[in-house]
């Protein structure tokens, strides 16, 4: 491969070394310097590729002042969305926060079945009630089972149980409005505990009840 | 060369109809109306939603204003599609429209980032003359200057890279070397590939009981993280970009397989906002057409 301008091969090696820093942990090891300030020095870096391109600089130079400007507005949006954290404040602009933290032990999951009144269940899956919000759904549901199992305040608990409810009762409507000749009654949530250190097919997951939810608002 | 630097017209008109017809497609199977199965107080108002007072959200949330909304955005995606006058107005109310719908599906449950470099693709389009050529009816010679396609289409392929060297920065500034060192893809894949979901690939299943498989998959992790870190690369070096377009893809697709998570629409934008027309077009007998520089700036 051809590199090349001095100047825009100076950034790219600045560029490395800092991504080279980054990824031995070097930089994280700097007492209080926070890891929003490490991505900051990595966008701006690799800005500096981008801008020291002569071309590029020509294209921007040339549009319209309020074109150059309404466009900049969009990257730096995303920018703000990224830095800001907080997909409640920022939305259409967010957080790129995907396979960010280093995991590992049991992954714990939830399968929903919709139980009728002869007693037969059907695999319920969130996804098909509601195409729209497709897997999203069951990690929302899943989220708010964690954080209501976890939560130390009644009160709070009590909210995201409500919250959690609230979402059932709405998989149940979507459900019995496609099955109106075949209704369920309840849903029978089971936790599944995986254990990803040592998986060896289904037969491995631990399954638990963690509730049955009925339709007529009585919880067993 | 950089690029997207020779754009024209014609290049913005062609990624305006792919843009519009992807989202096309993408709502007129939804069931949008299925949403006010939830009730209102599961809504939360996201960012910009915010602007929509709290008590006008029962009202949003009925089935029937729903319908009306998909009804509306599919038309205002088809005039925007076709690129009929005013082309501005129409392509602004869908971008404003779709920016409602993807709100409302984040609104119930977080998490939306699938549709959101689209979404942003789709802002530049509203904003950019994308469709002073390919129009459905008459209209006049293009009165903008080279550089203003070129800018358009340049910020478009920007907008989709940046979605993924943002996460590699968050990746390597949190919790790199950690993240590639331990077994964080056995979880990452068993969370993904056991969660109810509709068309179930069990690839990840024997994935989880092949070690050698799941180092590879660990290994891949942290290929496909340089490959994200040095996305906006692709923008002025051609053969790093052909490269990433083909590990990325590659990417997608085994996330897809192994994973049950798919980012469809930017797979679908790489071939029009990452490959420019002459590449996509360019017939094997004309090589010299094809012929670019690789050095960055010789434009």
């Amino acid at each position: 491969m051809r590199w090349g301008r001095p100047s825009v091969l100076r950034r790219e090696i600045l560029f490395a070394v800092l991504v080279v820093a980054c990824g031995l942990g070097v930089l994280r090891r700097i007492p209080g310097l926070p890891a929003m300030v490490i991505e900051a020095a990595l966008v701006v870096a690799m800005s500096s590729i981008l801008f020291a391109v002569p071309e590029i600089a020509t294209i921007v130079r040339r549009i319209s002042r309020a074109r150059r400007t309404i466009l900049a507005c969009l990257p730096a949006a995303v920018l703000i969305g990224h830095f800001h954290g907080k997909l409640y404040d920022t939305f259409p602009f967010v957080p790129w926060d995907i396979y960010q933290v280093a995991l590992a032990g049991d992954a714990q999951l939830f399968a929903y079945y919709a139980v009728h009144r002869d007693g037969s269940e059907e695999e319920l899956i969130p996804a098909e009630l509601f195409p729209a919000l497709d897997k999203k759904l069951a990690v929302e549901l899943e989220q708010v089972a964690h954080a209501a199992d976890s939560a130390d305040d009644a009160g709070r608990r009590a909210d995201l149980l409500r919250r959690y409810d609230n979402l059932l009762l709405a998989l149940a409507g979507a459900y019995n409005h496609r099955h109106s000749v075949h209704p369920l009654v309840a849903i029978r949530i089971e936790r599944w505990i995986v254990p990803t250190d040592h998986y060896a097919g289904r037969e491995s997951i631990l399954r638990t009840a963690f509730r049955v939810w009925s339709l007529a608002g009585e919880q067993r | 060369m950089t690029l997207h630097a020779g754009a024209d017209a014609r290049t913005l008109a062609f990624v305006r109809i792919w843009v519009f017809a992807i989202w096309l497609s993408r709502l007129l199977p939804d069931c949008f109306s299925c949403l006010a199965e939830f009730s209102p107080s599961l809504f939360a108002r996201l960012g910009i939603l915010r602007l929509i007072p709290n008590a006008a959200v029962p009202l949003l949330l009925r089935p029937g204003t729903l319908a009306g909304i998909q009804a509306t955005l599919l038309v205002l995606l088809l005039l925007s599609l076709l690129g009929v006058r005013p082309y501005r107005v129409f392509a602004s109310a869908a971008a404003i429209l779709l920016t409602l719908y993807e709100g409302v599906l984040g609104g119930f449950a977080q998490g939306t980032h699938s549709d959101l470099a689209l979404l942003f693709v789709t802002y530049v389009l509203a904003i950019v003359p994308a469709a002073d050529a390919v129009t459905w009816g008459s209209r006049k010679g293009s009165a903008h200057p080279a550089e203003t396609y070129a800018a358009a289409m340049i910020m478009m392929a920007l907008l989709l890279l940046m979605t993924y060297s943002l996460v590699a920065f968050g990746r390597v500034a949190l919790s790199s070397p950690e993240i590639f060192l331990s077994p964080t893809m056995r979880f990452y894949i068993a969370s993904d590939i056991l969660r109810p979901t509709r068309h179930p690939f069990l690839l990840g299943e024997w994935l989880l009981v092949h070690p050698l498989a799941l180092w590879l998959a660990q290994v891949g992790f942290g290929l496909v993280t340089v490959f994200e870190l040095t996305a906006p690369l692709c923008l002025i070096h051609k053969r790093w970009r052909y490269a990433w377009l083909a590990v990325m893809s590659l990417f997608h697709v085994a996330s897809y397989l192994f994973m049950n998570v798919l980012f469809l629409s930017n797979i679908l934008l790489f071939p029009v906002l990452l490959l420019e027309p002459r590449e996509l077009f360019a017939r094997r007998s004309d090589p010299a057409k094809v012929a670019t520089t690789d050095e960055p700036g010789a434009g």
